[in-house]
């Protein structure tokens, strides 16, 4: 491969990997407070992508308030969710916990399909973020820029939330020792809530640039984005939002790289990420951040 | 004299930085009675955590009946003949409390999933062996009219005594009781008493056990070890340890030099 | 062996013939739509028991059946195919020896589907029987993708996304309920020995239970396997049911479906993964309507697909969060709670 090759190649690896990061920080946020993984939410990449097609095509909003208006909806959406089918289920045991967020995210999947259809809808990429330019003989689309810029952004913001501020702190308190937060008087539920807006806000942000990157948009388009995120999480240590960003962007570049250098894998790249948990899991059986399983609590 | 049948050599155990227990040693010796008593936090039931297999002792040697027990899973060593009550009882709770009993055998059992799904002779002669062995021990701890209900639904003093049978159900020479007493009203705790009497003489037993009650300790104990912070501070014949003075400071604390 | 066994003995068989008379007049006398909805039944009562020995018997979630489903339906499949059969199905690229050259009779090849699903458990066993909970959970379902991946894209061998098509239809009412009966005798006869007893005791304490002396990868891995095993046959019994397979028919939905099943007839009880197994599969078919063209004549009203999975998630989200029980919980039907029953004497214990 030559130079060119390979930069142009890192350039796509790591859009994708932002892509991927946006929405592991969702994940592993949750799974810092509730120990759940939240099935549904790689789900909320295709809420948010129709919304983005709603607000566009059918409203013709301008650009900026048509794709705001869609991420404040996901975010509302995330609290929802949490309200409705996790809250109730908070003291129960883990498996129900996991169960519900499974039902959650065919309950979504579907009621897109019923709503609008199986078949995939062009989404309308503002023509602010289309287009591409040349630098040093390299192609590169503006999204490839744009991704990461915007992923950047937007993590800078989430580190000065959770490291900076009073909510920040009280959302770390959360993820270490849920009970002892409670009796220091501070409103849990209010807490977890605006996890769930913060995060699914975040993979909004993620599924509106996936649809401007890959603009058809089908119920099913947060499936693998959502499981090669969470794999992304897992990879960079669970609960850990640095770890997130890295893990997602390692596999991001990764998968790309591997299409690049071996074309005739391409069929297999939905199965990298697995296999690298698998690999992972192996070498360390809880995970890269390995917290004890088996004798925490005796 | 006879080796001891356990043997705690020059133990230690840091939990990141923080030493839990410190150059700890014992022996019990076979049929003894042993009572390991301090105030809480003082690292009691590290030590039962580290003879079941749970903890890897950062330092020190553990034997039992000649064999070292360093490196051993907790299943290995439950088959050697140690076995535990836990402090926050933990019993099986949806499962019957006769099912509760009947689980130890399974891990000592011979038998072959192709026995058990063809339900050959072997598999009903060992199936009626074990309910035999588990109605015998729930008869003699008083369970047995209850044999049939969810373990979880036993009132709080029935669960402790259902945790002993389970852990006798696992046929141990040692049987570690973390606090077997907490929780217990007089009368329970007297009968409780009498209860461990019997079960060691029965089965041959040798005891180590945690508790806080005082009187439960000084009565039915041969030999007391104390620990504070780690640290052995006493190890003796009760009436002795009861005048240790260090002993009367960490129990008492800044009371004693008020 | 005591009075009240050979009781219970008799009434097993005597319940097993009239399942038999009942068969025997389906086959003879029910038309192919029911045929097909009682063989379906039967199959699906395979999977939903054994893929309950890992998520309720054992209380590990287990997100991968699907992929012991892929592997004994293209294994079976593969196997009872004539050579001339694959040779003119492999249109991209041919089978590799000696798969291509090798046909067997149908009980044969579902139990070499049974044994590669058996073999794909020991090997993923190892790494997915280390860790627990939300990452066992992960990484079987990552095991299931890993196998559809592999079905989409090893063309020499599975033909890709066109998958096999013309099996003969081997799969009838006594194969499919044969099998249904011998996974059901299997796990409730595994369920009431020593290892069944352990697994429970896994699931509700594993810790409590390793300081009782059991090991819990041993157990979890037999599970395993006789899960693996019943799915993988499974499996090939529905590849010869509806005669053409690829890929599409075995992602997560299948997962999801299994999972609804078990979750409404109680986690952990047999009989109730059985009866579940009944009211959703004939459910699904009243529902189908929903999802079908309506012709009233005068105006047509379009099917909706996907109303049936709303309706499915819906009733699992309802199940899990205000009837987490399910049907029956952990309730097991037994001869002696019948017998009770019919005395009028109350439950006792």
């Amino acid at each position: 491969m030559t130079w060119a090759g390979f930069a142009q190649q890192l350039i796509n690896g790591i859009s994708l990997g932002s892509l991927y990061a946006l929405v592991a920080i969702g994940y592993t946020m949750v799974y810092g407070i509730l120990r759940l993984i939240n099935f549904a939410h790689g789900d909320f990449l295709m809420v948010a992508a129709y919304l983005g097609i709603f607000g566009l095509a059918m409203f013709s909003l301008p650009w900026p308030v048509a794709l705001v208006a869609a991420l404040v909806i996901t975010g509302l959406m995330g609290a929802l969710l949490e309200r409705g089918a996790y809250r109730p289920l908070r003291r129960a045991p883990r498996l129900s916990l996991l169960i519900a967020a499974i039902g959650a995210s065919f309950l979504l999947e579907n009621l897109a399909l019923v709503f609008l259809g199986g078949r995939p809808l062009p989404f309308p990429t503002p023509a602010v973020f289309a287009g591409s330019f040349q630098v040093f003989g390299l192609y590169i689309p503006r999204l490839s820029l744009l991704i990461p810029g915007v992923t950047l952004i937007l993590l800078a913001g989430l580190f000065y939330l959770v490291g900076r501020t009073r909510v920040g702190m009280a959302l770390r308190a959360l993820a270490h020792d849920g009970e002892a937060t409670q009796l220091l008087g501070i409103n849990v539920n209010r807490l977890i809530s605006l996890t769930f807006v913060l995060g699914s806000t975040l993979a909004g942000v993620g599924g509106l640039l996936w649809a401007m990157k890959y603009p058809q948009v089908n119920p099913f388009l947060g499936v693998l984005p959502g499981l090669k995120a969470f794999i992304a999480a897992v990879l960079g240590g669970i609960g850990n939002l640095a770890g997130a960003v890295v893990g997602g962007l390692v596999l991001g570049v990764l998968e790309v790289l591997l299409v690049a250098w071996f074309p005739a894998w391409s069929g297999y790249r939905d199965a990298f990420a697995f296999i690298l948990l698998i690999i992972v899991l192996l070498i360390r059986p809880t995970g890269l951040v390995g917290e004890t399983v088996m004798e925490d609590k005796l | 004299m006879q080796p001891p049948l356990l043997s705690i050599k020059a133990v230690q155990m840091t939990f990141g930085g923080l030493m839990a227990l410190n150059n700890f040693s014992l022996e019990v010796a076979a049929g003894e009675l042993h009572g390991l008593i301090g105030p809480n936090g003082a690292g009691k039931t590290t030590v039962f955590n580290i003879l079941t297999g749970f903890y890897r002792p950062t330092e020190g040697e553990l034997s039992f009946a000649g064999t070292a027990l360093n490196g051993l899973s907790p299943p290995a060593i439950s088959r050697l003949g140690i076995a535990r009550t836990f402090q926050n009882i933990r019993l099986f709770e949806e499962l019957s409390v006769l099912e509760n009993v009947l689980v130890p055998f399974q891990g000592r059992s011979r038998l072959s999933f192709w026995q058990a799904i063809l339900r050959t002779p072997g598999f009903w002669r060992e199936e009626r062996w074990v309910r035999d062995r588990a109605w015998e021990l729930l008869t003699r701890l008083d369970l047995a009219h209850h044999a049939m209900e969810p373990a979880g639904s036993l009132p709080y003093g029935q669960q402790r005594r259902l945790e002993i049978a389970r852990a006798l159900a696992a046929a141990p020479r040692l049987l570690l009781l973390d606090e077997p007493a907490a929780g217990l009203n007089p009368q329970e705790t007297a009968a409780l008493m009498a209860l461990l009497q019997d079960l060691r003489r029965h089965y041959g037993l040798t005891i180590l056990l945690i508790e806080h009650n005082m009187k439960f300790v000084m009565h039915i104990c041969e030999r007391l070890t104390v620990l504070d912070h780690g640290l052995i501070i006493a190890q003796g014949a009760p009436a002795e340890v009861r005048r240790d003075p260090r002993v009367i400071r960490a129990y008492l604390g800044a009371d004693a030099g008020a | 062996m005591d009075k009240s066994s050979w009781w219970h003995r008799l009434c097993t068989f005597l319940s097993l013939g009239l399942l038999f008379l009942l068969l025997l007049a389906a086959h003879y006398w029910a038309g192919d739509y029911y045929l097909r909805l009682l063989n379906t039944t039967a199959v699906f009562i395979t999977m939903a028991v054994s893929y309950n020995l890992i998520n309720g018997i054992c209380g590990q979630l287990h997100l991968g059946p699907n992929a012991f489903v892929t592997l004994g339906a293209y294994t079976a499949a593969l196997l009872t195919l004539t050579p001339a059969e694959k040779q003119a199905s492999f249109l991209i690229a041919p089978l590799v020896w000696p798969l291509s050259d090798l046909a067997l009779p149908f009980p044969l090849a579902l139990l070499a589907g049974g044994l590669v699903a058996v073999l794909f458990a020991y090997l993923t066993g190892f790494p997915v029987l280390r860790v627990r909970g939300d990452y066992l959970a992960i990484v079987t379902l990552g095991f299931g993708e890993v196998i559809r991946v592999l079905a989409n894209n090893l063309q020499t061998v599975t033909n890709g996304p066109m998958g096999l098509k013309g099996l003969t239809p081997y799969t009838n009412l006594w194969w499919s309920w044969g099998v249904a009966v011998l996974t059901v005798a299997t796990v409730m006869g595994l369920k009431k020995s020593g290892f069944g007893r352990a697994m429970q005791a896994i699931r509700a304490d594993e810790t409590a239970a390793r300081a009782m002396g059991i090991e819990p990868f041993r157990h979890l891995l037999l599970a395993f396997l006789v899960s693996a095993f019943f799915l993988g046959v499974a499996g090939g019994l529905l590849a010869h049911l509806i005669t053409t397979i690829s890929p599409t028919l075995f992602t997560f939905f299948l997962t999801f479906n299994l999972l609804i099943i078990i979750v409404l007839g109680g986690l952990g009880s047999t009989t109730g993964a059985i009866l579940a197994t009944i009211i959703i599969t004939w459910g699904n078919e009243w529902l189908r309507v929903v999802e079908e063209p309506l012709d009233f004549g005068t105006f047509r009203l379009p099917g909706i697909p996907g109303l049936r999975t709303v309706i499915f998630s819906l009733l699992l989200l309802v199940l899990i969060i205000f009837y987490r029980r399910g049907l029956l919980g952990r309730w097991e039907f037994s001869w002696d709670w019948l017998f009770r029953k019919i005395q009028g004497r109350p439950d006792g214990g």
